[in-house]
């Protein structure tokens, strides 16, 4: 009896494998014609999974086919690319991209997968991040910061959310720039680090601003500095640091990517409708509100970021090392 | 267990030996305190004085304890149990969840022998199928497809 | 105070917000049964559904799931011993054992009513003292941490039931597997052998469900595999005025400290059930019981587990940082409607702070009735025969390793450990150590690092702040206080040696 059961077991397994090859050969007429597979390369309900989450169902409008999610997490972000890339490149599996799955791995040589096998489509949102004291500190703006830890060469502590993040390579970037010596206590994740900053356990922190907000705004956290160009709406009087003089830190990225492999005119059509997705009022208005700051780039611009990014990093590999 | 103490707390301290050897390639100690390497030392050291200490106890100990029970019984079943689930994992993603889940659960019923065989096939796929709805579509947990990518 | 509670009442029995609260801890309730789901990817699902809800509906449904799903988690490991999470590790120790002896009601229906109780202690908890609460959780830098979870370890002292040595060879082996992947503060790599999935370290769900799900399946097997169920005769349905009495203190100790502990980011929430655990055995006049189906062994942290839930809530509501991933995605939901989360929530949107209070208490109201009829259904679970539950079990242990992180990698790494529990049991290696060690062992390091980088190396650091000397010196008195028996002992059988 037993024999004739594995033996139904493996006549089903070979009908069943004959018509999936079928299936799989006729089906590359009209791109897309079956579901599309979005690799969020965290686990669900992160930053980079919700991000996700409110933007494809918009992009699944334009492009014509459901997009559904599946979570491949691990590897700093990288475990979701390379599954994403060994499957076939036709242009039905695209993933996440992030700094780690980038140009922070690529420097750190930690990329399981050919750098070059990445096509960036989209970037949706950079993480607006700000140098913050607690306002009982002696450190009422920058310059005090710059004369105090000029002074004080190794006193000063700031909090990050581990250095190879967005927060933490603006920072390092900064503080090689203008030649400071302060501290770096990498916490784990934004939350703890903010904790630290309002316990008073650091002196400063590298944190985002969507964190820091509520606290700016109840006035028991002070903003010294934003990183990047763009000054904050609400900080009118936070200087940047490219206003400063230094150099512009990488954008966060949270975007999409796809095989490089992938058919030029598959590619055209994904980026398209990215394109018409992120220009949608409805979808950055839901972004911001859920606490990012959405910026679109297109393929060339993404493609040019992450190549500064790389030469960035590389200029500070030092310091984020230890 | 006098027999299997001195087994396994030598088995042990060459984990614990392995351990340290391993931390020794990163840095234990930095100018800033401990490094990467400081905490998994320490315990491969700790690891290594204690299996040493139960090593030795049980080496000199007089007792001849009972526990016949500690050798592997019924290692048929168990082995194969075992690669079936190794099976499992290794296709889990080339044949889909449903697939896979069918496969592994009519074999894991075939070898319980508890039912007929063809109450067992529906019992595993209606499982398959079912869990699938359950946890896919219901709450969300991405699956994976697998072969069967052409339905939503 | 009581105007608040009204307004709160008032914003929760609106029909909508009622019916959402109860959907919300349904889904909650089946998330928590079904062993090693979290209830991150359910909520994220219906995130976009919730933009179209007024801010309090939202956070009602999704705060539903999230406590509901914190209720059913030790449903599986009373029958099965497949703990969902390391908070229900330790009742796996007497709620299993407690199935065996045919007293799975009483386990089930104990943790369900202590579950309640701590549900209620701690939404109490939130009402009352909240805002005094965050100002404390904020004293808690790195050294604090550190002296806590040095605390914390002294726990293995109690889970230790036969020999004390093999437990800290265990737990040792736990702080070993929890320093696997790149290190938070160096960002070296350690021990992952090049390979991507072990960058982030190894999962906890895959860990314990290998540990004690099917590790227990693979001895059980061992016996062969009958056609009869493991557990013939089951003896009484709800708890006993006995079980009663010994678990009132235990469910109302757990509570409290349950409830301090889950204000604590970072191993505040897992250290409450395993602390309450060595509280329980500690105090009790008979800690011999504990590990052989002492009701208290599954009363208390049940309790501990559940409020420390409620006072998870405390750090974003009254400061606006999430500290887990549920968390973080409630922040957004509130965001997303315009109400920020912070020192100002309570005072610029009472009905939203309020509202989610009083929903609180009536959704563990709803639990429990939910809960309660359930346990008949639990129980004749347990006579299916073991041939064809064997293969369920094993199949919950797969899509639980699975889901956490989507890869198969974990499902090896959930084998791997089946293996590795077989072969600890077998040569009388208790597995429970081996998970507070991996729960506890990084935070430990990484708070002790941070700690040094703070103090430029000075360990004094530790002795400077009163929390964390409070806690060390505390240790300390714990362990010696622990040593003498021991010691008592050793020379006891010196002189018997030298007599003979």
């Amino acid at each position: 009896m037993r024999r004739r059961f594995m033996k139904a077991v493996w006549l089903i397994l070979a009908v069943i494998i004959v018509t999936l090859t079928n299936i799989d050969a006729k089906a590359a007429e009209e791109f897309p014609n079956r579901p599309i597979e979005f690799v969020v390369c965290y686990p669900p309900g992160g930053g980079a999974d919700l991000s996700a989450r409110i933007i494809l169902p918009e992009v699944e409008k334009h492009i014509g086919a459901p997009i559904y999610i599946t979570n491949k997490a691990g590897g700093e972000g990288t475990v979701g690319v390379s599954y994403a890339l060994n499957k076939k490149p036709d242009g039905y599996t695209l993933f996440g991209l992030h700094q780690s799955s980038t140009f922070v791995g690529r420097v750190f040589g930690q990329l399981p997968y050919d750098f070059n096998e990445i096509y960036p489509i989209s970037n949706w949102i950079d993480n607006l991040n700000i140098f913050a004291a607690k306002p009982n500190s002696p450190l009422k703006m920058f310059k005090d910061l710059l004369e105090y830890a000029r002074q004080n060469p190794g006193k000063l502590k700031y909090g990050v959310p581990s250095k190879r993040t967005s927060q933490g390579i603006g920072a390092e970037l900064l503080l090689s720039d203008a030649r400071l010596d302060i501290v770096a206590v990498p916490f784990k994740g934004s939350g703890p680090t903010m904790t630290a900053l309002l316990g008073g356990h650091v002196d400063l922190a590298s944190i985002p601003y969507a964190m820091a907000k509520p606290h700016i705004q109840a006035g028991s956290v002070r903003a010294l500095v934003v990183f990047g160009k763009k000054r904050v709406e609400e900080l009118p009087d936070v200087p940047t640091a490219v206003e400063l003089g230094y150099e512009e830190a990488p954008l966060a990225i949270a975007g999409a990517g796809v095989s490089a492999k992938v058919p030029q005119d598959r590619i055209e059509k994904l980026n398209r409708a990215f394109e018409k997705a992120m220009k949608d009022p409805k979808v950055l208005d839901q972004l911001r509100k859920a606490g990012f700051d959405p910026v679109y780039m297109d393929q060339g611009a993404f493609k040019k970021h992450i190549l500064e990014g790389v030469e960035k990093v590389n200029r500070i590999k030092d310091r984020l090392k230890d | 267990m006098r027999e299997i103490n001195i087994y396994t707390s030598f088995f042990i301290m060459i984990i614990a030996l392995a351990i340290c050897i391993g931390s020794l390639k990163l840095s234990i100690y930095t100018p800033r305190g401990p490094g990467p390497g400081f905490m998994s030392f320490g315990t491969g050291g700790i690891l290594f004085l204690l299996s040493f200490h139960l090593f030795l106890k049980s080496l000199f100990s007089r007792t001849e304890g009972g526990a016949k029970d500690a050798y592997p019984k019924n290692i048929k079943t168990t082995s194969l149990i075992l690669s079936a689930l190794m099976f499992y994992a290794l296709f889990l993603e080339k044949l889909g969840f449903i697939l896979d889940s069918f496969l592994v659960f009519s074999f894991l019923f075939a070898i319980s022998r508890t039912m007929k065989w063809y109450a067992s096939i529906a019992c595993s796929l209606s499982l398959a199928l079912g869990s699938y709805v359950l946890f896919s579509v219901f709450l969300g947990i991405g699956l994976p497809r697998g072969m069967l990518n052409f339905f939503r | 105070m009581w105007e608040s509670i009204l307004l709160g009442f008032s914003v929760v029995l609106q029909p909508i917000n009622l019916l959402l609260c109860f959907v919300g801890v349904l889904i909650g309730t089946l998330i928590g049964v079904l062993p090693g789901l979290g209830p991150g990817a359910t909520i994220a699902l219906l995130f976009p559904v919730t933009l179209g809800m007024a801010p309090t509906s939202a956070i009602i449904l999704l705060a539903g799931i999230f406590y509901g799903a914190q209720y059913g988690g030790s449903t599986t490991s009373i029958l099965v011993n497949i703990p969902g999470e390391a908070a229900s590790v330790v009742t796996c120790l007497d709620g299993h054992r407690m199935a065996l002896q045919g007293r799975a009601g009483p386990a089930l229906g104990i943790a369900a009513l202590g579950s309640f109780v701590a549900g209620t202690v701690s939404v109490v908890g939130l009402m009352v003292l909240a805002v005094p609460l965050s100002s404390f959780a904020l004293r808690f830098g790195p050294p604090e941490y550190f002296g806590l979870l040095t605390l914390g370890m002294t726990l293995v002292v109690y889970l230790a039931q036969k020999s004390v040595q093999k437990a800290l060879i265990s737990a040792l082996l736990g702080i070993f597997i929890s320093q696997v992947g790149i290190d938070q503060i160096s960002s070296a790599q350690r021990f992952t052998f090049g390979l991507g999935e072990l960058f982030d370290g190894i999962s906890m769900v895959p860990l314990v469900m290998g540990l004690f799900g099917l590790g227990e399946v693979l001895l059980s097997l061992e016996r062969g595999i009958s056609k009869i169920s493991v557990i013939t005769h089951v003896k009484n349905l709800l708890p006993n005025l006995q079980d009663w009495k010994d678990s009132t203190w235990p469910v109302i100790r757990g509570s409290v400290l349950g409830f301090f502990l889950g204000v604590l980011p970072g191993g505040g929430p897992t250290l409450s059930s395993f602390a309450s655990y060595g509280l329980e055995k500690r105090l009790s006049k008979r800690p011999e019981r504990f590990g052989n189906g002492a009701i208290e062994g599954v009363a208390g942290p049940e309790a501990a587990n559940n409020s420390a839930t409620g006072g998870s809530f405390v750090p974003l509501l009254t400061l606006g940082v999430p500290t887990n991933v549920v968390m973080a995605l409630l922040f957004s939901a509130l965001m997303v409607h315009g109400v920020q989360p912070g020192p100002l929530l309570i005072k610029q949107y009472p009905d939203v702070f309020w509202g989610l209070i009083i929903s609180m208490y009536l959704g563990n109201a709803i639990l429990l009735v939910l809960n309660l009829p359930l346990i008949t259904i639990w129980i004749k679970l347990l006579k299916i025969p073991y041939g064809i539950l064997f293969p369920l079990i094993i199949m919950f242990t797969l899509i639980g390793a699975y889901s956490e992180r989507g890869l198969a990698f974990d499902v090896f790494v959930m084998i791997v450990f089946g293996v590795v529990g077989y072969l600890m049991r077998k040569c009388e290696y208790e597995p429970a150590p081996l998970v507070l060690g991996f729960v506890l062992g990084d935070i430990l390091e990484e708070s002790l690092r941070r700690s040094l980088i703070m103090s430029d190396g000075s360990v004094f650091i530790f002795f400077e702040r009163p929390i964390s000397a409070a806690f060390l010196i505390f240790a300390m008195l714990l362990l010696i206080s622990n040593s003498i028996p021991l010691l008592k002992e050793r020379l006891k059988t010196l002189e018997k040696v030298e007599i003979i």
